[in-house]
């Protein structure tokens, strides 16, 4: 059931080693990060439409989790380390963007 | 990473599924007891078995009797029986939960006090933060095992190539590996929306601890203020002043009553007690509707006068049906039952999900002449089987353990828990030990605890089946039962997984080596 | 509601979904074929069977909801389709023959 090569790769064991410790990470944190980036722009963006800034904040942080798991499927499944770090690192600086510049009245 | 998609997901299930898994049985087993924590508080809180017959509990009489308490300066709440919970309770907050009176529900006599956490302060919170208070970490660490689920569980569906071919079959195997296979696929495909909803609503009812980042943003870094807005709670400042006497709670809770069209109340609590700011709020039955709603109405303690009502918010009250969906304090006790039964079904599917990845580690180290796997056996029958050791040597402690006993400067509630921690501790050992036999003789302990349990309680309490049942304590009754179903379910289990081995090895013998697979 | 009523409504419920999901089962070549029949589940009854099925799972709804309500009725369907087809697979695996009898009738059709 397991692929049983991609931890024990024996050629080039430190850079296959260093691959796997990079996509556990964009699979737990770096999903993580983009994804909370995303809830804090919904929380402050939603209200614009009328919605309530509680309802705003339940609502994006149940999607959130949905957000976060869709992403680390994908942070599992991409090949490219590169692709996968520069769609993360833009989420999570783009939800963070928004939200800092909306809460900081900046909008 | 992996040459397809499925295959990437296939990794991810297979690590994320070994490195979470006993973390996820833990939440997942705890989780399955919790659905009957009542009923295992009633057990094992004899004084607390009492039958309570729906009459309101007066407010104010139980103020009344609160007030004999030595006073104590931490926040308290009054909440009423009901038939789970079949007397009066004054709670007083604590650093690590709340500090519980009882009060029999009719003549509001003190019942002496819980040398127990039992299920509500021992199993609940494990089940949700692991009792590590410190930064949250228990929290974190739960939240981390919820999204494992989900995206286990998403996972799981994907890589299943013939989920709708296999839908309804389970092959009887005489070789573990396919088996554990056959069994986990199973679990998983049966009870898939019920792992993915109850990982999805218990990850939302932490919502605000598991993402700051949204409240931070959007309340100026104040959670206090989203749950304030959310729930349209009321507070106002203390003004430091010794207060008026209390004015008549029951007058508040009859007005309350009424206005939710006779929904009896479900807690009294008094904001700012002893101070001129004193005020009052009366939270309805959560027993009746399965969205967990709270409403609450405000009346200032001097006077009586409504204060506020809250009303919460449309997105917040599908949050409710979540959190209720979640925490089952409803009465519907068919959903109780099927609860805890896919429950079981849950831990099932962890447990046979690790363990098929242990024997397939098994073979391949042993093929390779690695160690290591005396050490993922031992983790694997001590994370699953030593969790339930563990937690029926718990309701064993319990009915062995004398009131007011010590030792080492434990108090008696707290030896239960080291028992349960020692037991738990015990079986890692003895899977390292006793390989090949650990499963089978855990299995063995494992019914002989139950029965004692049973015993225990009958010759501790004289609440035997025949009394239990006679007298209508169907918490006590159930819980017995249960716990011999269980010891059966064990003995069965220990003695077909003994039968296996021995046709195992001889079929062995005789094939040398080849794979006995039948139908 | 009276409790009979209520009981009886949970059972339908649950008879509901486990039937369903058994001509569900027998629309599939390996169940009819495990259960005496052919080969191959006969095409023609295949459609029947999968469309009984789904109505029967149904119906296990609206009786839920008659039950419990909207709520509640939702929840308990979700539940019970869990736990019957979990008692479907149990039987499959291990006490086949109780299901020989409907097998045999539906034979009885594809005849």
């Amino acid at each position: 059931m397991a692929n049983r090569t991609t931890l024990s790769a024996p050629a080039g064991a430190g850079q296959a080693m260093l691959r796997v410790v990079l996509r556990v990470a964009a699979i737990v944190l770096g999903s993580y990060a983009a994804s909370a980036a995303l809830v804090a722009a919904a929380t402050t963006l939603l209200p614009f439409t009328g919605v309530a800034r509680s309802d705003a904040f339940t609502l994006s942080a149940a999607l959130g989790f949905l957000v976060y798991l869709g992403l680390g499927l994908w942070a599992a499944a991409e090949r490219s380390l590169v692709r996968l770090f520069v769609v993360l690192a833009s989420l999570t600086a783009g939800g963070a963007a928004v939200a800092a510049l909306i809460a900081g009245g900046a909008i | 990473m992996e040459p397809t998609f499925r295959q990437s997901l296939n990794w991810l299930h297979t690590w994320a599924g070994v490195v979470i898994g006993p973390l996820l049985f833990l939440v997942f087993w705890t989780g399955t007891v919790c659905v009957f924590d009542k009923e295992i508080d009633r057990w094992m809180i004899p004084q607390t078995r009492l039958i309570y017959d729906g009459t309101p509990v007066s407010a104010d009489r139980l103020l009344a009797e609160q007030r004999k308490l030595p006073p104590r300066q931490a926040p308290w709440a009054m909440v009423m029986p009901n038939e789970r919970d079949p007397f009066a309770w004054i709670a007083y907050r604590t650093p690590t939960g709340f500090d519980r009176k009882f009060y029999d529900p009719v003549g509001l006599k003190l019942l002496p006090d819980a040398e127990t956490w039992a299920a509500t302060r021992f199993f609940f919170p494990l089940h949700y933060s692991l009792h590590i208070n410190a930064w949250d970490i228990g929290l974190w660490l739960v939240g981390l095992a919820g999204m494992a689920m989900l995206a286990l569980s998403v996972s799981g569906v994907i890589i299943h190539r013939k989920i709708f071919a296999d839908f309804f079959t389970l092959r009887r195997s005489r070789q573990p590996q396919r088996a554990l296979l056959d069994l986990h696929n199973t679990a998983g495909t049966l009870g898939f929306v019920f792992y993915v909803a109850m990982a999805f609503s218990g990850l939302a009812i932490f919502a605000a601890t598991y993402y700051p980042s949204g409240w931070m943003a959007g309340f100026k870094g104040s959670q206090q203020a989203y749950f304030t807005e959310a729930y349209d709670n009321y507070f106002r400042p203390p003004q430091k002043k010794p207060a008026a006497p209390v004015a008549s709670l029951d007058a508040m809770v009859e007005a309350a009553t009424k206005a939710w069209d006779g929904l009896p109340p479900f807690m009294v609590r008094i904001w700012l007690d002893g101070d001129a700011s004193a005020f009052v709020e009366v939270r309805p039955s959560i027993e009746g509707d399965l969205a967990m709603r709270t409403d609450p109405f405000y009346f200032d303690a001097a006077t009586g006068a409504l204060l506020h009502r809250s009303t919460t918010r449309p997105v917040t009250g599908l949050q409710q049906y979540l959190v209720g969906l979640h925490f089952v304090q409803f009465r519907h006790w068919t959903l109780r039952w099927v609860y805890f039964a896919l429950g079981l079904l849950g831990s099932l599917l962890i447990a046979t999900g690790f363990l098929f990845w242990g024997e397939s580690r098994r073979k391949a180290h042993e093929a390779a002449g690695l160690g290591g796997v005396r050490f993922v056996e031992g983790l694997a029958a001590g994370s699953t089987a030593g969790l339930v050791v563990a937690t029926l040597a718990f309701f064993v402690a319990n009915r062995l353990l004398p009131s007011g006993a010590t030792f080492l400067g434990g108090a008696r509630y707290e030896l239960e828990i080291w028992v349960f921690f020692a037991a738990w501790l015990a079986t890692f050992a003895h899977g390292w030990l006793r390989r090949g036999q650990a499963w089978i003789e855990l299995c063995w302990i494992a019914a002989a605890l139950a029965a004692a349990a049973v015993l225990l309680n009958a010759l501790t309490t004289g609440g035997h089946l025949a009394r239990t049942v006679a007298q209508g304590q169907w918490a006590v009754a159930g819980m017995d039962l249960v716990l011999l179903a269980g010891a059966a379910a064990a003995a069965v289990t220990a003695f077909r997984l003994q039968r296996r081995k021995v046709a195992y090895k001889n079929g062995r013998l005789v094939r040398q080596g080849h794979e006995g697979v039948s139908s | 509601m009276s409790t009979a009523l209520l009981a009886g409504l949970l059972a339908a419920v649950l008879a509901a979904a486990y039937l369903g999901f058994a001509l569900l089962a027998l629309s599939q070549d390996r169940h009819w074929h495990h259960l005496g029949g052919a080969r191959h589940c006969p095409p023609r009854l295949v459609l029947p069977l999968r469309v009984a099925g789904y109505l029967l799972l149904l119906a296990g709804f609206v009786l839920a909801i008659v039950r419990d309500g909207p709520s509640f009725g939702t929840l308990l369907w979700v539940t019970a389709l869990s736990v019957a087809a979990f008692a479907l697979v149990c039987t499959l695996t291990w006490r086949a023959h109780w299901l020989r009898p409907l097998a045999r009738l539906l034979q009885g059709f594809a005849a």
